[in-house]
């Protein structure tokens, strides 16, 4: 009788756990919140997982930060006693700022409903500063934008500039009354909409100004596409997509589409939109046009894998994620769900970290996955690690019978050869390895550079520097690696690239045809002694290749 | 990758190019040429040794950091003299990279395979008959750091600082070890037979030029 509870419990856990491994994840671990939602979307720091909780006041719960390991393991937490509505700003992380107020190390700015911003230690979850801002039923909502060594915030009422070293007040502007209505920066200053659907500038002296009016609410941080600022305005029972040209002042309607307007997400060349109804895609140049269109439920966040694939939570209460392929001409191609065992609401996209997928929702349990490949090759076995122990095993004999019956001249020659085909057969390997943990080689620094668009720090920037001119593009969010950057936006840019593949990886040899003596890559000035395909981009970098001669 | 192959320095210009290749010839025709005892055919004897090793050299670009030069620098260093040792050295490197690639770097592996000579040349490695093995693989060994260590100072520049310096040195070093287990192996099988080609070549010069140096070195 005593087997019955675990012969249910294994038919439970093979049910459960069976969703989990389809399109091209398998589930690794899970963290349930005692208590809350997943609303946002979780960040890191490239080890560690932080998310935010929103929601639930049973007994002593209430919303927190929690920080997990690579392995699901709680390293720190910090819960808000004062809040007494829902937390829905995303966690921002922050390597590092330097700059006229100060230098940072790693920052994680909170901004909570109680309306405290607040800026935590990443290792240990230490409060580091806090300063208040006003609440109006709730304080502060929506996103919070880097701006060099400054963070901007939407207020309940306005919009606050706030030093990440020393958390000192840069200026507080009064704007509308918001509610999710993150900021926008661009290298004119800050672009920031409200609940009566008004589109306000404020310039980096704190003045503030409304550009335009639009009938609704604008809950979302506007999206730069060139001159032009991409919108989505809600509506009690439908939305639209509107352009407003930054130069001209003017506004353009684009198109209607459903309830409920997600997070929309800067693309190059436009910007995918969704809603209760639609995934839209908006491309610009001189006017901005819809693209393309699918059907689609999603009302929080999307963000893109390293393969370009957009992903997105099925907001119903089946729930699931939703990926699509996105072309760069931002027309919707294959699409797929994929379901786990704790599937309901949910607006947090996922966090991609390498070959890790971390999916929050309103369950508020974070899985995790690992990508799998979908058709594995059959397993074969590969006698080559045998015959070569048994050759080494033969050569080590017959070495022992050569010094016994000749002299031990014999015996070292065979085994130095030995070693010395050994060692040529583990270089490639052992570079790899030791270079990762090798100490990282200083490049010049390349810091962000004012002049560059505000666009473009949401995202990553790459340049390549040939020795009579320089190009850049910036703002690319979806590359999370060296080598897919560089093919995105090289490409961008109209550079052709050579990379050969070899035993260490594959290489840059050539952009636009020009080898020189080679090319080397520093990402945030310092040189990465790994693969192009090794180098991981875990957060907005920038990227610089130069040719190893300009020095 | 980090960089692509071929990546160690500046780039030089065809006119500075031509003004180190011909510092480095004109140092070794003053070690070579200029003494006068200096015997005919024993410069056609080490000048062959020269066009071998660098043809070897050529020969084994796809292993990588297997440098047969080192072994036959340390011991021509050693047989020689230190000034017939540092002429192989340069020659060696110019005519070899000649082929694979001239530049910047000449420069220090030139300077490495002398500094590598000269070790050889404080080094009693015993006679044809009798070669000290042990001894000669420890210093190849040595040999060997010390030519990656002298070799990796051609990628300094203005920005290196001593700790990148040294974050160059660790990056290199599994390419180190492999060129010192590559150097015991090309002792235990060559050493001997290339202990009685050098042994071919008088050595008289190089007992003057000790004599000498000990007597500079005594005043």
């Amino acid at each position: 009788m005593r087997r019955h509870p675990f012969a249910l419990l294994g038919l439970l856990l093979l049910v459960g756990a069976a969703p989990l491994a389809s399109a091209g994840w398998t589930a690794s671990w899970s963290f349930a919140l005692d208590d809350g939602y997943i609303t946002t979307t979780p960040q890191t720091d490239g080890t560690n997982i932080f998310l935010r909780s929103s929601g639930f006041w049973v007994d002593e719960a209430r919303p927190e930060v929690v920080a997990l390991n690579g392995q699901g393991e709680v390293q720190w937490r910090v819960d808000n006693p004062n809040a007494t509505q829902h937390d829905m700003s995303p966690l921002l992380h922050i390597k590092r700022t330097s700059g006229d107020c100060g230098n940072s190390g790693p920052s994680l700015l909170v901004g909570w409903s109680d309306g405290r911003l607040e800026r935590l230690d990443p290792s240990n979850g230490t409060s580091l500063w806090s300063i208040t801002t006003e609440v109006d039923v709730w304080g502060i909502t929506g996103s919070i934008a880097k701006d060099g060594d400054h963070v901007v915030v939407s207020t309940r009422t306005g919009l606050l500039r706030v030093c990440v070293a020393t958390g000192e007040v840069n200026f507080s502007a009064s704007t509308g009354l918001g509610w999710r209505n993150g900021p926008t920066v661009t290298e004119e200053g800050f672009w920031q909409g409200d609940e009566a659907g008004r589109l306000w500038h404020v310039d980096r002296n704190g003045s503030a100004t409304v550009r335009a009016n639009f009938s609704g609410y604008l809950r979302h941080p506007p999206v730069v596409a060139g001159d032009h600022l991409l919108l989505h305005v809600q509506h009690a029972a439908n939305s639209t997509l509107m352009a407003f040209n930054r130069t001209s002042n003017s506004t353009a309607f684009i198109a209607s589409s459903g309830p409920s307007p997600a997070l929309p997400l800067r693309v190059s060349g436009g910007a995918l939109f969704g809603d209760s109804n639609h995934l839209t895609s908006v491309r610009c140049e001189a006017t901005c046009w819809l693209e393309d269109r699918m059907n689609a439920t999603t009302n929080g966040a999307m963000k893109r894998d390293r393969s370009g694939a957009l992903w997105f939570p099925i907001n119903t209460p089946e729930g699931g994620w939703t990926s699509v392929d996105v072309s760069s001409n931002l027309t919707f191609g294959t699409q797929s769900t994929l379901l786990t065992s704790v599937d309901t609401y949910g607006t947090a996209a996922p966090l991609f970290i390498g070959e890790r997928m971390y999916l929050g929702n309103d369950a508020g349990v974070l899985l995790a996955h690992e990508v799998y490949y979908a058709d594995p090759p059959p397993f074969v076995y590969d006698p080559a690690a045998a015959v070569g122990g048994a050759i080494l095993a033969g050569v080590m004999v017959g070495l022992a019978v050569l010094v016994r019956r000749t002299s031990t001249l014999w015996g070292w020659r065979g085994l130095s050869a030995v070693a010395l085909v050994l060692a040529l057969m583990m270089l490639p390997d052992a570079v790899r390895e030791w270079n990762a943990e090798a100490p990282v080689v200083q490049g010049p620094v390349t810091a962000w550079n004012e002049t560059w668009p505000q666009a473009w720090r949401d995202g990553h920037v790459l340049i390549v520097e040939f020795e009579d001119r320089t190009l850049m593009e910036g703002g690319y969010a979806g590359p999370t690696t060296v080598e897919a950057l560089t093919r995105q936006g090289a490409g961008d840019m109209g550079l052709s690239f050579e990379i050969q593949d070899t035993v260490l990886g594959p290489y840059l040899t050539a952009f636009d045809g020009q080898e020189g003596y080679g090319w080397e890559y520093f990402v945030n000035g310092e040189r990465v002694p790994l693969s192009i395909a090794d180098a991981e981009l875990n957060e907005p970098s920038i990227v610089h290749w130069r040719l190893a001669s300009a020095r | 990758m980090f960089e692509a192959v071929g990546v160690h320095g500046p780039e030089l210009s065809p006119t500075a190019a031509l003004v180190l290749d011909a510092v480095l010839v004109a140092s070794v025709f003053t070690l070579l040429v200029a003494p006068a005892r200096q015997k005919t055919a024993d410069m056609a004897l080490l000048g062959t040794l020269v066009l071998a090793c660098s043809a070897v050299r050529v020969v084994m670009v796809p292993l990588p950091n297997v440098q047969p030069v080192t072994v036959v620098a340390l011991l021509v260093g050693a047989r020689l003299g230190a000034a017939r040792g540092v002429a192989f050295a340069v020659l060696v490197a110019l005519l070899s990279n000649a082929v694979i690639g001239d530049g910047w770097w000449t420069l220090f592996q030139a300077m490495g395979w002398s500094l590598v000579a000269v070790l050889g040349s404080r080094l009693d490695v015993g006679s044809s008959e009798s070669v000290h093995l042990s001894r000669l693989a420890g210093a190849s060994v040595v040999a060997a750091f010390l030519f990656g260590s002298v070799t990796t100072l051609s990628l300094v520049d203005g920005s290196t600082t001593a700790a990148s310096f040294v974050s160059l040195l660790v990056q290199g070093l599994p390419f180190d070890v492999v060129h010192a287990i590559g150097n015991v192996a090309i002792v235990a099988w060559c050493a001997p037979m290339l202990m009685r080609f050098l042994d071919r070549i008088d050595t008289s010069l190089e007992h003057v030029i000790e004599v000498v140096e000990r007597h500079a070195i005594d005043g």
